[in-house]
C-alpha cells in the first residue's frame, strides 16, 4: 500500500479568520503506517489542522489530499477519520459499549457485526467488563480509552488525537502514550497527533512537525529537531536551548560586554543567535580553558542529572545540565561559585539574522582542552 | 399586574386584526394557545439553555466524524443531552399554562374557558362544595408536577 502517493497530504493548506492568519500554507505529506506529531505551543494553529483534517473546521486555501483524492469539499461525517478529543467528548447518556457502537450504527452494519467488533474493541483497550458502564463512572484513563476505542472501531482512515495526554495525571501519562503507540504500530495505522508537550511528542512520533504562529518551523526525526534544529525556536523549544542574540565577532560572539568564544568558525559577521544545549555545556574551572564565564546562581540535583543556573556578566543567564552518574559526573556547586563554562561544536548551533543555521567551517580548539568538568 | 396587561393587549390586538380583515380571532382557541406559548416559551427556553450548559460541544463533533448526518446528530446526541432540561421545561410550563388566570381572562369566550376560570365564574353564583373539590384536585396535580419537576431538577444537579 505504502508506494509513491503519500497517504495524506496538505497542500498549502490556510485557514484565515478575517484578517488573522491561523494556519499559513502548511503542506505535509504523511506516509501509510506513519506517527505523525504537530507540536508547537498552544495557538500555533495545530489543532486548527487536526480539525480541518477531520473536516470539523472548513480550510480557507489550499487542499487536502486523501491517497491522492481532494477531500476538502466531503462534509465530517463522509470523511471516515476517527478522532480522540482532548476532553474524550463521550456520548454522556450512552453506555462504554454503545459509545463504541456508534460509528457502526451511523454505518447501518448488521447488529451481530457490530456487537462482534465492539467486543473486540473492548477486549482490544482492556475495558471487557465495564462495557455497560457510564463514562461517567469511569476514571479519566478509562473514558480515554473508551474514546480510542470509539475512534478506531469504524476502521478510521486516518486516526487522529488532539493533545490525548493533557487530561491525564503524569504517572499514567507515559503508559497510556505507550498503549497508543502500540495499538498504532500494530494495527499499522496512519496517525497526526497534536501536542503542546515536547516530552509526548518525543516519545510518540515517527516524525515531528514543529509550528509556530501558523506556520511549519521544521519537520523531521526526533534526532534531527535536537541535533539539527533549523530556527532559534526550535532549538529553544525541543530540548529547551539557551538562546543569546548578539554579534559575531571572528571567533566570539558578543553579547554586550560578554564575549563569547565559539567551538567552530562560522562565515557571516553581524546579529546572529547562538543555541547552546544545556546537556551539552559542561562545567571547568575559570581560566584559559572556559568559553564564557558565570557564577552560580542556582544548583539542584534532579535525580539523573544535576541543574546548574549560571548568571553571566550580563542579565543573561545560562542552564547547564550534566549527568550525575558515570564520567565526569556532576556536582552540586555551592552558590556564587565561579565557574568557566565549554562544549564542543555539537552542542552549540549559530542562525544568521534571518534565523537560518549557519554551517560551521572548522573546529576551533582551545588552549588546553581539558574536557573533565566536574572536578573543579 | 403585567399579565393582565399581556392579556388586554392580546385582547386588542386580536380585535383589532379581526376588524381590519375579518379573521374570527377575538374569540378563538388559537388565540388562547398563542397567549399561553407567549408566556411559557421564556422559562421552556431558559430551562433548556440551562441543560446545555455544561454540554461538551466536542460530543456532537465526535457524531459528526462517526459518520452521524447533522440531524441524526441533534437526535442522538443534542437532545438527550437536553433530557432533564426538555422534561423540567414541559413541567413548568404545564403549570404556568395551567395556573394563569389574569392573562387568559381577556381571552376566553362562552364554550371556551379554562378551569380556573370557570371556579372563579362558579364561585360567583353558588357556594357549595364542589369547588373545594375542584381545588384539592388542581392542588393535587399541581404538587404532583411539582414534585416530578423537583426530581428532575434535582437529578439534573447530581448528573452535571
Amino acid at each position: 500500500m505504502s508506494g509513491r502517493v503519500p497517504h495524506l497530504e496538505l497542500d498549502r493548506l490556510s485557514k484565515q479568520y478575517g484578517h488573522h492568519t491561523v494556519v499559513d500554507a502548511v503542506s505535509l505529506a504523511v506516509r501509510e503506517g506513519e506517527m505523525v506529531v504537530l507540536l508547537g505551543p498552544s495557538g500555533c494553529g495545530k489543532t486548527t489542522i487536526l480539525r480541518m483534517i477531520a473536516g470539523l473546521t472548513p480550510a480557507s486555501g489550499g487542499d487536502l489530499l486523501l491517497d491522492g483524492k481532494s477531500i476538502l469539499a466531503l462534509p465530517a461525517h463522509q470523511r471516515e477519520m476517527g478522532i480522540v478529543f482532548q476532553s474524550y467528548a463521550l456520548f454522556p447518556h450512552m453506555t462504554v459499549a454503545n459509545n463504541i457502537a456508534f460509528g457502526l450504527e451511523m454505518r447501518r452494519q448488521a447488529r451481530g457485526d457490530i456487537d462482534a467488533r465492539v467486543q473486540e474493541m473492548l477486549r482490544l483497550v482492556k475495558l471487557e467488563p465495564l462495557a455497560a458502564r457510564l463514562p461517567r463512572q469511569l476514571s479519566g484513563g478509562q473514558q480515554q480509552r473508551v474514546a480510542l476505542a470509539r475512534a478506531l472501531a469504524i476502521h478510521p482512515r486516518v486516526l487522529l488525537l488532539d493533545e490525548p495526554l493533557s487530561n491525564l495525571d503524569a504517572a499514567l501519562r507515559q503508559e497510556v502514550a505507550r498503549d497508543i503507540r502500540i495499538l498504532q504500530r500494530e494495527g499499522g495505522l496512519t496517525a497526526i497527533m497534536v501536542t503542546h508537550d515536547q516530552d509526548e511528542a518525543m516519545a510518540m512520533a515517527d516524525r515531528l512537525v514543529v509550528m509556530m504562529d501558523g506556520r511549519v518551523q521544521q519537520i523531521g526525526s526526533q534526532e534531527d529537531l535536537y541535533e539539527r534544529p533549523e530556527t532559534p525556536f526550535v532549538a529553544r523549544f525541543i530540548g529547551h536551548s539557551n538562546i543569546f542574540a548578539g554579534e559575531l565577532d571572528g571567533d566570539a560572539l558578543r553579547l554586550g560586554d560578554e564575549r563569547i568564544s565559539l567551538a567552530a568558525r562560522y562565515g557571516g559577521r553581524g546579529t546572529v543567535t547562538l543555541a547552546l544545549r544545556p546537556e551539552r555545556v559542561s562545567l571547568a574551572a575559570p581560566g584559559k580553558n572556559a568559553r564564557l564565564h558565570g557564577r552560580i546562581e542556582l544548583s539542584t540535583y534532579l535525580g539523573s542529572v544535576v541543574e546548574h543556573v549560571v548568571a553571566l556578566a550580563g542579565a543573561e543567564r545560562l542552564v547547564v545540565r550534566n549527568a550525575s552518574s558515570g564520567a565526569g559526573q556532576a556536582r552540586v556547586h555551592a552558590v556564587g561559585e565561579m565557574v568557566g563554562l565549554t562544549w564542543d561544536r555539537a552542542g552549540e548551533r549559530l542562525f544568521d539574522a534571518d534565523e537560518r543555521p549557519l554551517a560551521p567551517l572548522g573546529e576551533i580548539q582551545l588552549e588546553e582542552t581539558e574536557r573533565t568538568t566536574s572536578h573543579v | 399586574m403585567p399579565g393582565v396587561a399581556i392579556g388586554l393587549a392580546i385582547f386588542c390586538f386580536a380585535v383589532l386584526i379581526e376588524e381590519n380583515t375579518g379573521l374570527p380571532l377575538s374569540a378563538s382557541i388559537w388565540v388562547l394557545i398563542a397567549g399561553h406559548l407567549l408566556i411559557t416559551v421564556p422559562w421552556v427556553v431558559r430551562l433548556c439553555l440551562a441543560s446545555l450548559a455544561n454540554h461538551d460541544r466536542a460530543a456532537e463533533e465526535a457524531a459528526a466524524t462517526l459518520g452521524a448526518r447533522p440531524l441524526t446528530v441533534i437526535w442522538r446526541v443534542t437532545l438527550p443531552a437536553m433530557r432533564q432540561g426538555i422534561i423540567a421545561a414541559a413541567l413548568f410550563a404545564f403549570i404556568i399554562s395551567f395556573e394563569n388566570l389574569e392573562m387568559t381572562l381577556f381571552l376566553i369566550s362562552p364554550g371556551l374557558t379554562t378551569l380556573p376560570i370557570s371556579v372563579l365564574q362558579y364561585l360567583q353564583y353558588h357556594i357549595d362544595p364542589m369547588v373545594a373539590a375542584v381545588a384539592v384536585a388542581q392542588m393535587v396535580v399541581i404538587g404532583g408536577a411539582l414534585l416530578l419537576l423537583d426530581r428532575f431538577v434535582q437529578l439534573g444537579r447530581v448528573v452535571q
